[in-house]
């Protein structure tokens, strides 16, 4: 094999390539291989898709790199990295990396970050300059929940807040959230930074999950929005808090009053996974930290179901202070193809 | 640097025996040699000369001979 590749950005013919590429050299049955709606809905941008590729002499795709634009119509926008992969055994050993380059060279992006990095390849980041990092997770557990069964939770409960600084109302659409959101002074400095257009694909349009907008407030003035999502399994439901939109210095207070939804509600627990929040705060009082390690069990997996702690690992570009949560990036997807 | 040293962190690295490779090994015939261990090679050739390969010095490396005359290039 010659060792010269072409690296571009991929084109919408290059699709079924791609998903074919996903099934033999990443993950034999991924949803991303099988599922042409979902495909398109997380790379689809237009007349491209958001994958660099790389082709050898002959035009055989020898690797990939997904990513996800937070502004794709937008300059200097912040991106999240997805899928990477290139087939062991090239005479390039370099060509990972270079799809990376490629893409800080050729795309204007501010930032990059991933979520859901492979364990294995998060000296390459480092390598590369990103910060790398473990997500926290949290959950909140249902003191009146008479029997779990999506959880394990703790021997003693604790008793989540019954009173709340912040207001949370449930909102129908995002487009009154948004609105505030981006004529708020804070957003404009926010990173990850999202455009609208984003957000409302991203959790409005989701072909496949329903979505839940909490708007939050203090003394009826704006603070950001909170998407969640529920979970269910043999007969037990759950909330996962996907992201919050808010102040860095803001969120991880309003996580903590959200735990009062459990009050009144069927819910087990709620629970988040995010980097940078206060944990001093949060498990002082309602919620726990879920490691690998404790008796706690809070499950990641859905489809199928696995009784398991799971370790999210996350990159970033970014030097600043970044609060990310599962829903950057595309952690938060189904995992196998939908039965038709 | 000297030519065994690299080829010391190289085998170390790739947890290789020494006289399975020369001097054209290269990552199509070395499973082992992937993305991740040739960053973990390139690392480790950096701490050991304490200097910052350039970019372009490292699109050209194919075999272990590459590595050894980058080495030497930065070693001047």
């Amino acid at each position: 094999m010659r060792s010269d590749f072409n690296i571009r950005f991929a084109k919408t013919s290059d699709r079924n390539s791609i998903m074919s590429f996903i099934e033999n050299h990443w993950s034999k049955g991924h949803v991303l291989a099988h599922d042409h709606v979902l495909f398109d809905f997380q790379h689809l941008e237009n007349d491209r898709l958001s994958f660099v590729v790389a082709l050898d002499s002959e035009g055989m795709l020898v690797g990939v790199l997904g990513y996800i634009s937070y502004g794709y119509k937008k300059d200097n926008q912040d991106i999240a990295l997805a899928l990477w992969k290139v087939i062991p055994n090239l005479p390039d050993p370099h060509l990972g990396v270079k799809l990376i380059h490629f893409l800080q060279d050729n795309l204007s992006a501010r930032y990059m970050h991933c979520v859901g990095v492979n364990k294995s390849v998060l000296g390459i980041y480092k390598y590369l300059g990103f910060k790398v990092g473990m997500l926290d997770h949290f959950a909140a557990f249902n003191t009146s929940c008479k029997k779990f069964k999506i959880a394990v939770p703790p021997s003693k409960i604790k008793a989540t807040p019954n009173e709340s600084t912040y207001e949370f109302s449930e909102m129908a659409s995002l487009d009154a959230s948004l609105k505030e959101l981006y004529e708020s002074v804070f957003y404009k400095e926010k990173i990850p930074y999202k455009t609208e257009d984003f957000f409302i694909r991203r959790y409005v349009k989701h072909p496949y999950f329903s979505y839940i907008f909490h708007e939050v407030t203090l003394k009826d003035v704006f603070q950001g929005f909170i998407v969640s999502r529920e979970v269910k399994h043999d007969g037990g439901i759950a909330l996962r808090i996907i992201e919050v939109v808010s102040q860095n210095e803001k969120i991880t207070n309003i996580i903590n009053d959200f735990a009062t939804i459990l009050k009144d509600s069927a819910y087990e627990y709620v629970d988040v996974y995010a980097s940078g929040l206060d944990e001093n705060i949060l498990t002082s009082k309602g919620y726990e930290k879920i490691s690998d390690v404790a008796d706690i069990v809070v499950p990641e997996y859905f489809q199928p179901f696995e009784m398991k702690n799971v370790d999210i690992h996350y990159v970033t570009s970014a030097k600043k202070t970044t609060i990310l949560f599962k829903g950057d990036g595309d952690q938060d997807r189904p995992n196998f193809k939908k039965a038709v | 640097m000297k030519k065994e040293s690299i080829i010391e962190i190289f085998s170390d690295i790739l947890d290789l025996e020494k006289d399975i490779i020369n001097l054209e090994s290269s990552p199509e015939d070395i499973d082992e040699w992937d993305s991740l261990a040739n960053v973990n090679i390139i690392i480790a050739l950096e701490e050991e000369l304490r200097t910052k390969f350039k970019l372009e010095d490292l699109e050209d490396i194919k075999t272990l001979n590459d590595f050894i005359e980058l080495a030497n290039k930065y070693s001047k």
